[in-house]
């Protein structure tokens, strides 16, 4: 009797599964490659753009860098310079970069261009920075300290990034100069800025809606974990060096405020989202990456940074 | 003096013969019927007794209103044979009763004259008016028929009964016709001249043929007629066509059969869930005898909780809401269950491929009381148990487990002519559980236990008085409870050498809904030109979403123990009334308002939505129509987008997430053409407001009182047209619904503030059902769906992304596309990126699906109703998938890694033969 119930479940469950399971495949327009473009443009450095290749999530992926495309960028709706490649032992990826540094209140325009490839173009506006003043900061015990500045906000909607760190070093064993390595996490809690997301090394994303059009003061008891490189702490681990020596040098805080362009922002806020669901809950509700490259992936925006080291108080 | 007596009335009744019989088209002539002789006796019994006593030794039915009858008369009769209008002459020589034979229905009505009159300063004046009011029953069960047609046979003045079988017709004074059809059954005429009450007993069709032959024609039917009526995005399914449709692993349900009528959308296979017109399946209110339901689904959507058997009447709105109807955004499904058999015992059993089923039903006291009780259990578990469980000798025993069960149970009274008392209970329950025990010397025996499921119960009692025949009301107070859980336990009896301590850690997920309704609903038939509903209600709402608690216990002592209170009250008001209006012979309006309020968390929140629609009367066969109707809903349900039940939680308005509203317009006609072809086609436009989804990123953990911090607020619109031809008549019966349509949803902070496609905009969805009657044994059904595909978020390309020094990285190890339900991945790296481009991104292939039947009914040698159906489900096996998953792997080439990613559906469903058996005896 066992036996021929056995045999009608099995008989049932096959009956169930087969033919139940098939590969996906995308129509050829969903996953045909596009040009990835990704430019931060900055008032502290040259234009450096990495140029890819898209591939499709199903099948066989080779991330493919596009060395021979040729970029163009446009200032004010004049042509500039074609970008050059270059790519050095610690890339992973090589750079098209300019020969100018980005100024602010210019309309920047990228177009991408591949002999393979439908070419791409986005825009980037580099926006005012905005001033830090009246910072002050001061230990209160173990890795607390007290800080506060402020921000001279402008009166229209602006967007911000900052973050805040000390700087690790190694001493030359002979010379015994400082070589500063990288930068230690410092986490600001969340009450100092409202409504912010948090970002990359503990920093913030925010918009000033909170502040109106005043001045905005950002203050609270932030603590910092040094956390060796070897475990992936601070940002250049590549840099390499005997990380577990590395020495805090905290006698100085340095406050790091990138002002966005809404382009920018909204890529900092999506990339935030994205990876706080790597960390926090895998399965939680779909995100998407913000884009502005036209008929492409990627972001091609502009951000002010400015960054003060501000003398710490015992 | 007697036989003088007994030859008048004879000679009465053979005049009443002769007046009626010819012309209610009788099958047996009505003479022969009252010539049968009976042998008959009599102990002091009334004169209700006594008609049921002949009920059941003849085929006669009889037909009266109980407040001509003087019950108070004990009658004797020595047993003899006697003929039987000789014995109902006997029976009522010394009352004003008379009597008439109608087919097998003998009608029992007054011969006297009553003046009706209002009586103003001594002075009576003539009513302008007679009112004809009562029940219509199945002669058969007693059964209250929903939606019987009752109509004055000259001038076509209509009305329809309520739920509980009650109607009420104003006439003008004179003689009248009236005639009271129903689907299925014989149709009855009465002759009225005076204000009468009466319950009318409709005899079933005598086949599956001529029942639907023979049932009333179109013009009879003229309430239930889409073209005469004034309501918009109306639909009913008879209990008894439900099972005729084709139904997935061949269980009839009332959710998949829905899914067949224009306008309303399935969900993906395996997932609960309809949508209407665009809206979330939270938007629908979806009542079991006026009680709401949350989550009426089994088998994680595959069946609904409705067992078939229980199941008298479906009705579902769609769009240009009455006022009596209020909560929700999009759908008010009906379901009104089975009273009980008040006129004999009859039992049913059922099995099928899936569950097995059972009923009972019949009077505790004849005509004046009846129960019934349905039960069901899968026995899937049963089935699979013997492969389910892995055993290792007796060291270790895996037992999974699923199994789900709904049992109905329902009793009416008779208090009197004018109170009727209804109890209804109804419990189900869907349980996946495993059970782990192991065996170890070294770490003692320990047992795991997990479950997860859900579970509905309500106990409802019901209350119907009618103050005049005019002035019907039904009084509802219900309590139901709604639970979805997810349990773990872990119990650890410590081996002998004492390694580890005995300990018992546990942890409970669960979301609960209670409610504690009270309302009333009037309903006062004014005249023929007005029909008016008024009525309120209050609900006292209990939430308590998504609650994770904890407790462990060593060696007996609690070290352990959390279970948060996050429980929102809120209580939930509402008034309303409508007028159904005859404004002409062409012009009907309903016109309604409904108020409704919520206070919770010391916030309130009021709402008032008017309600209008509008028919109007082109020619006999074509009515245009209009609707409009604002509604607003105080809950709402969680849901996201790429997983299924565990994320689903039912959630209240509180003071910072506000109520959804919605606004519809419907246009519309409806005509008839051919002698049986009915056509309706609508338009619709809806707007809805504050409704809430989760915030990209939103995690689904640890749920416990934030959810508010991971919502959404929004809009959505939704458009389109619906066209629905149906043929009811005939041996050939079925319909072809076809609805265009497009909906979307708009968030401020998803997808970047750009409108989106919702998961169901399916632009074309077309259903074909059909059923053809072979001869009196053999049936044949089908059913065929055709759907644009669902829209997903999902990941189609790769690439790398910047961080906030402009810096690009990359690994060969990424996160999956995100929309897909599970995937196998070793590492993540941050600097790719596969998320989908945007929300709802990607359209899944169009869904199609052939079910076919055929059914064979028998009446056994005992008299006994068997029925055997054979199916095929997805006849053509249609590949149609419903579940996805991506998984990576990373091949060296000895130059490069290269990363390869496969994506793989899973379809529920290949061909697949059902069937199923039931019996009635």
């Amino acid at each position: 009797m066992k036996m021929i119930q056995k045999i009608i479940a099995y008989t049932f469950l096959l009956l169930l599964i087969s033919s139940c399971t098939k590969e996906f495949t995308f129509d050829s327009e969903e996953t045909k490659s596009k040009i990835v473009v990704n430019s931060l443009v900055k008032n502290t450095k040259e234009m450096e753009v990495a140029v890819t290749k898209s591939f499709s999530v199903s099948g066989d992926a080779e991330l493919e860098e596009l060395e021979n495309a040729q970029v163009a960028i446009f200032k004010n709706d004049s042509f500039v310079e074609n970008l050059v490649y270059t790519k050095t032992t610690e890339d992973a990826i090589g750079k098209f970069s300019s020969t100018f540094i980005p100024e602010t209140n210019s309309d920047y325009r990228i177009e991408v261009s591949h002999p393979d490839l439908e070419t791409v173009q986005a825009n980037a506006t580099l926006p005012n920075g905005v001033e830090i003043s009246d910072a002050s900061v001061k230990f209160v015990g173990g890795n607390s300290f007290n800080f506060s500045f402020t921000l001279d906000d402008p009166a229209e909607v602006n967007y911000y990034f900052i973050k805040m760190f000390f700087r690790s070093y190694i001493l030359d064993s002979i010379t015994q100069e400082k070589k500063y390595l990288y930068s230690e996490r410092i986490e600001i809690p969340v009450a100092a800025v409202p409504d912010g997301q948090r970002y990359l090394d503990n920093g913030f994303i925010f918009k000033d809606e909170t502040f109106g059009d005043d001045k905005a003061t950002i203050a609270g008891i932030a603590k910092y974990t040094r956390i060796p490189a070897s475990i992936g702490g601070g940002n250049f681990p590549s840099l390499g060096g005997p990380a577990e020596e590395a020495m805090t040098d905290s006698s100085t805080l340095f406050i790091h405020l990138e002002t966005l362009s809404e382009n920018a922002f909204k890529y900092y806020k999506s990339n935030a989202t994205y990876l706080n669901l790597l960390t926090v809950d895998i399965f939680g509700e779909a995100t998407s990456l913000f884009s502005n490259v036209e008929n492409g992936y990627g972001i091609f925006a502009g951000v002010y940074v400015s960054e003060v080291g501000v003398e710490v108080e015992e | 003096m007697l036989k003088l007596k007994r030859r008048k009335l004879n000679y009465f009744l053979f005049s009443i013969i002769f007046l009626f019989g010819m012309q209610s088209g009788m099958a047996q002539n009505p003479t022969d019927i009252l010539q049968k002789e009976i042998t008959f006796e009599a102990n002091n019994e009334s004169v209700i007794e006594l008609l049921e006593k002949i009920e059941k030794q003849t085929d006669l039915t009889f037909v009266y209103s109980p407040n001509d009858l003087d019950n108070s008369i004990r009658l004797n009769f020595f047993k003899k044979k006697i003929k039987t209008g000789d014995l109902l002459i006997k029976i009522f020589e010394k009352t004003p009763i008379s009597f008439k034979a109608n087919g097998e229905q003998i009608i029992l009505f007054k011969t006297n004259v009553r003046k009706i009159g209002l009586r103003k300063n001594n002075v009576i004046k003539p009513s302008k008016n007679i009112v004809f009011s009562g029940y219509v029953l199945d002669a058969k069960t007693g059964e209250a028929m929903i939606t019987a047609a009752i109509y004055e046979k000259k001038t076509f003045t209509a009305t329809t009964t309520n739920n509980f079988g009650f109607f009420s017709l104003t006439l003008p004074n004179g003689s009248h016709t009236i005639v009271i059809s129903f689907v299925g059954y014989q149709t009855q005429e009465i002759n009225l001249s005076e204000t009468q009450q009466m319950q009318i007993k409709l005899l079933p069709a005598s086949n599956e043929i001529t029942q639907v032959v023979v049932s009333a024609s179109k013009e009879k039917e003229k309430e239930n007629n889409p073209i005469e009526s004034s309501r918009m995005g109306l639909m009913r399914i008879p209990a008894q066509k439900l099972k005729a449709i084709p139904a997935v692993a061949g269980e009839p349900d009332i959710l998949k059969a829905i899914t067949l009528l224009p306008g309303i959308s399935q969900s993906v296979e395996g997932s609960a869930g309809f949508y209407v017109r665009g809206g979330g399946s939270d938007q629908n209110l979806i009542l079991m005898d006026g009680v709401p339901m949350y989550n009426p689904h089994h088998l994680f959507g595959f069946l609904s909780t409705f067992n078939p058997d229980a199941i008298n009447n479906i009705e579902i709105t769609k769009g240009a809401f009455p006022a009596r109807y209020g909560g929700r955004l999009s759908s008010v499904l009906d379901i009104t269950l089975n009273d009980g058999n008040n006129q004999e015992w009859k039992k049913n059993i059922s099995f099928g491929l899936l569950s097995a089923r059972a009923s009972v039903s019949g009077p505790l006291k004849k005509e004046t009381s009846s129960i019934f009780f349905s039960a069901r259990r899968t026995i899937l578990d049963l089935i699979i148990a013997p492969i389910a469980a892995d055993r290792d000798g007796k060291k270790f025993v895996e037992k999974p487990s699923y199994n789900f069960g709904d049992v109905n149970l329902k009793f009416n009274y008779k208090l009197s002519e004018k109170d009727r008392i209804y109890v209804s209970g109804f419990f189900s329950r869907d349980n996946l559980s495993l059970k782990i025990n192991a065996k170890d010397e070294f770490v003692g025996t320990q047992k795991l236990r997990e479950a997860t499921g859900w579970s509905s119960a309500f106990g409802s009692v019901r209350w119907n008085h009618l103050f005049s025949d005019k002035l019907f009301l039904n009084t509802t107070a219900y309590y139901s409870n709604y639970n979805y859980f997810a349990k773990r336990s872990k119990e650890v009896e410590g081996s002998t050498n004492g390694i580890l301590p005995n300990s018992e850690n546990r942890s409970d997920y669960f979301s609960i809904i209670n409610d504690l309704t009270f309302k009333q609903d009037y309903q006062y038939y004014l005249n023929n030109n007005h029909h008016i509903r008024f009525g309120g209600g209050v609900i006292f709402h209990e939430f308590k979403p998504g609650v994770n608690s904890f407790s462990k216990k060593i060696d007996g002592a609690t070290i352990l123990s959390s279970t948060p209170d996050n429980t929102t009250k809120a209580t939930e008001f509402s008034l309303y009334a409508e007028d159904d209006i005859r404004v002409n012979d062409k012009l009907k309006l309903n016109i309604g308002v409904h108020a409704s309020a919520l206070d919770v968390q010391d916030t309130s929140y009021f709402s008032v939505q008017p309600r209008l629609s509008a028919r109007y009367l082109v020619s006999k066969k074509i009515a245009l129509k209009i609707g409009f109707s604002q509604m607003t809903q105080y809950l709402h349900l969680l849901t996201s987008s790429n997983l299924t039940k565990s994320s689903d939680l039912w959630v209240p308005v509180t003071k910072n997430i506000l109520p959804p509203t919605s606004t519809q317009y419907s246009i519309g006609t409806a005509f008839s053409f051919g002698k049986n072809y009915e056509v309706e086609i609508e338009g619709y436009y809806k707007d809805m407001k504050n409704i809430i989804d989760y915030k990209e990123g939103a995690s689904f953990l640890l749920t416990t009182g934030d959810w508010e911090n991971k919502v959404e607020r929004g809009s959505g619109e939704s458009y389109g047209a619906e066209f629905f031809i149906q043929k009811k008549k005939g041996r050939w019966t079925g319909w072809l619904g076809y609805t265009l349509s497009w909906t979307n949803r708009t968030f401020e902070n998803i997808n970047f503030g750009k409108s989106y496609p919702y998961k169901y905009d399916r632009r074309h969805d077309i259903s074909i059902v059909g059923s053809y009657q072979i001869n009196k044994t053999w049936s044949m059904n089908a059913s065929w769906i055709f759907n644009s595909g669902n829209y997903v978020s999902l990941s189609t390309a790769s690439h790398v992304t910047a961080n906030y020094d402009g810096d690009v990285s990359y690994g060969w190890f990424e996160f999956p596309a995100v929309g897909i339900l599970s995937f196998d991945i070793s590492a993540i790296n941050p600097g790719l990126n596969s998320n989908p481009p945007a929300r709802n991104n990607y359209k899944l292939p169009d869904y199609h699906r052939l079910d076919i039947s055929t059914s064979r009914k028998k009446i056994t040698k005992r008299g006994n109703r068997s029925e055997w159906i054979f199916g095929l489900t997805n006849a053509y096996n249609k590949f149609n998938p419903s579940i996805f998953s991506q998984s990576f792997s990373v091949e060296d080439d000895g130059n490069n890694l290269k990363l390869k990613s496969k994506i793989t559906q899973y379809a529920l469903f290949p061909i697949l033969p059902t069937v199923s058996y039931s019996l009635s005896f």
